[in-house]
């Protein structure tokens, strides 16, 4: 593998990282946009 | 060009008896206002405005590394260099929605260790604070460092007496000003840094244009406007990845969420990374004219100063003194401010002296600041590294909390074996992957292997949070 096709690999798994953070972040203030901090919609919440 | 300084010694010694006695009485001056209890000592009360907290959060991301090492890697690495440092402006963007999570979950906490404690437990907590203090030190050490350097070359100071100076200020202020001091002093540190630098820029460009800057780069340096460098591709999303790390775990940006009102958090970390964004890319652009013009730069980690004091004489190297001035204590005021209130809260609070009253508190943290100042006086005694890499050595430990501490916040199932995970392998990869390939791919490593960690752990073992503890501290 060229120095190049390593920098662009790496450069390929960087963006993927960041994507997959951006979109993350996106889903969990979607989530909880105009919706109670504590009111959580998955099931029961556990005490420990 | 010579070594010779490029401020006079007299003009440099007033231009730091000047600045010093100003942030100084600006700080104490600050500080005597409020209350005068912990929350107001530690988080001025929680009650900063939109511009306050635009110009504080702008002042402390804007370090001795933005206004050194941007132009650096813009001058060695071109086009990438300056874009890719400008997205370290990712991390005050992306920590906006983060910002406003936290104020709702937490309105009564105080700092990011809080979090990390109530959400993922002791062991994971023990985990983190080691890696924020690991990263604070070496963040103390390269603005201590930074600031012996700057004043070397530009006033001819030896290397101690300037780092002694400038850690010296900017405990003093912050140990008698607390976060209010720190908050008034960045919001004027930050209009200058920002005036001084777009004057540099505008002056530079008028003398030579942006078509004759491009036109010299394809011929003498054409690397530099190569976008597919390949030390500039490793270079990009690892500055992005690193920043993410630095905002998202450091009691810097947690403390500034605190400390904000609830209606100003979002909008003001959007804009203090947009106002930040502006200084790589102007310093950077700095820096090619420097290459277009092909000016002799020495040493290329002073390529701003150099350039700045070549193109405007001596009136530039005033400015350049005042921007790094200001730059260095608006960045150490904070990581001293957030720092103290870390150890006072988390180590001593909640560890050596459980139940510690407020006035305890305050007094802990006032004796963590002074510490921390002589500690890093100490540290950045002798210059032994390059200030870039050992941040880029950090950014191995930092990049590892970016998953658990977003997935923390938003989903009920992040599990806190799978943090604690996350956060050691990362850390392990990061620190292999600044070794074994390269010091630029050490925080991309680190998040990839904790984005993967948290990921799978938290699928495979959900935990069902009750957000609910979140609320008391």
């Amino acid at each position: 593998m060229s120095e190049l096709q390593q920098a662009l690999l790496i450069f390929a798994i960087g963006a993927v990282v960041t994507l997959a953070t951006v979109i993350m972040i996106a889903r969990g203030h979607a989530r909880w946009h105009d919706r109670d901090p504590y009111d959580d919609p998955i099931g029961t919440p556990r005490h420990d | 060009m010579t070594d010779a300084p490029l401020l006079d010694a007299g003009l440099a010694w007033l231009l730091l008896v000047a600045f010093s006695v100003l942030w100084i009485a600006l700080g104490v001056w600050w500080g005597k206002r409020g209350k005068g209890d912990a929350d107001d000592y530690l988080l001025a009360g929680r009650n900063i405005g939109l511009a306050l907290s635009t110009a504080t959060l702008m002042a402390s991301w804007v370090t001795g590394n933005t206004t050194l090492a941007a132009p650096e890697v813009g001058y060695t690495l071109g086009l990438w260099g300056m874009l890719g440092y400008a997205l370290a402006g990712l991390g005050l963007f992306l920590f906006a929605p983060l910002a406003v999570r936290i104020k709702r979950l937490m309105p009564t906490g105080r700092t990011s260790g809080d979090f990390v404690r109530l959400r993922y437990g002791r062991l994971c907590w023990a985990v983190f604070l080691l890696i924020t203090l690991a990263y604070t030190l070496g963040f103390l050490i390269t603005q201590g460092m930074g600031a012996g350097l700057l004043l070397q070359a530009l006033s001819g100071f030896d290397y101690r007496l300037g780092m002694v100076c400038v850690i010296g200020v900017s405990t003093t202020y912050t140990l008698f000003g607390g976060m209010r001091g720190v908050v008034g002093t960045d919001f004027i540190q930050s209009l200058l840094i920002m005036a001084l630098l777009v004057l540099v820029a505008v002056l530079g460009y008028s003398r030579i244009s942006v078509e004759q800057v491009y036109a010299a780069l394809a011929t003498e340096n054409p690397s530099r406007l190569n976008m597919l460098l390949p030390a500039g591709l490793l270079f990009a999303w690892n500055t992005g990845l690193f920043s993410m790390g630095e905002v998202f775990h450091n009691n810097i940006w947690w403390s500034r969420v605190f400390a904000s009102r609830p209606s100003v958090v979002f909008r003001s970390f959007v804009l203090g990374g947009l106002a930040w964004t502006t200084v790589p890319i102007v310093t950077g652009a700095i820096a090619l004219m420097a290459l277009a013009q092909n000016l002799d730069v020495p040493q290329v980690n002073m390529v701003f100063p150099l350039i700045t004091a070549q193109l405007l004489g001596s009136g530039g190297a005033v400015v350049v003194f005042i921007i790094i001035f200001a730059s260095l204590t608006s960045t150490l005021d904070s990581l001293l401010a957030a720092s103290a209130d870390l150890i006072a809260e988390d180590v001593v609070a909640h560890w050596l002296l459980s139940g510690a009253s407020d006035q305890q508190i305050r007094q802990s943290a006032r004796l963590v600041v002074v510490g921390l100042g002589l500690l890093t006086m100490l540290l950045s005694w002798q210059y032994v590294t390059s200030m870039y890499q050992l941040l880029l050595f950090t950014g191995a430990l930092v990049a590892s909390t970016i998953w658990p501490i977003a997935m923390g916040l938003y989903w009920p199932q992040a599990n806190r074996q799978a943090a604690t995970a996350a956060m050691v392998l990362g850390s392990i990869t990061g620190l292999l992957a600044y070794v074994l390939v390269a010091p630029y791919c050490a925080a991309l490593v680190s998040a990839a292997v904790s984005a993967v960690v948290m990921g799978l752990g938290s699928h495979w073992n959900p935990e069902r949070f009750d957000w609910r503890l979140l609320a008391g501290r």
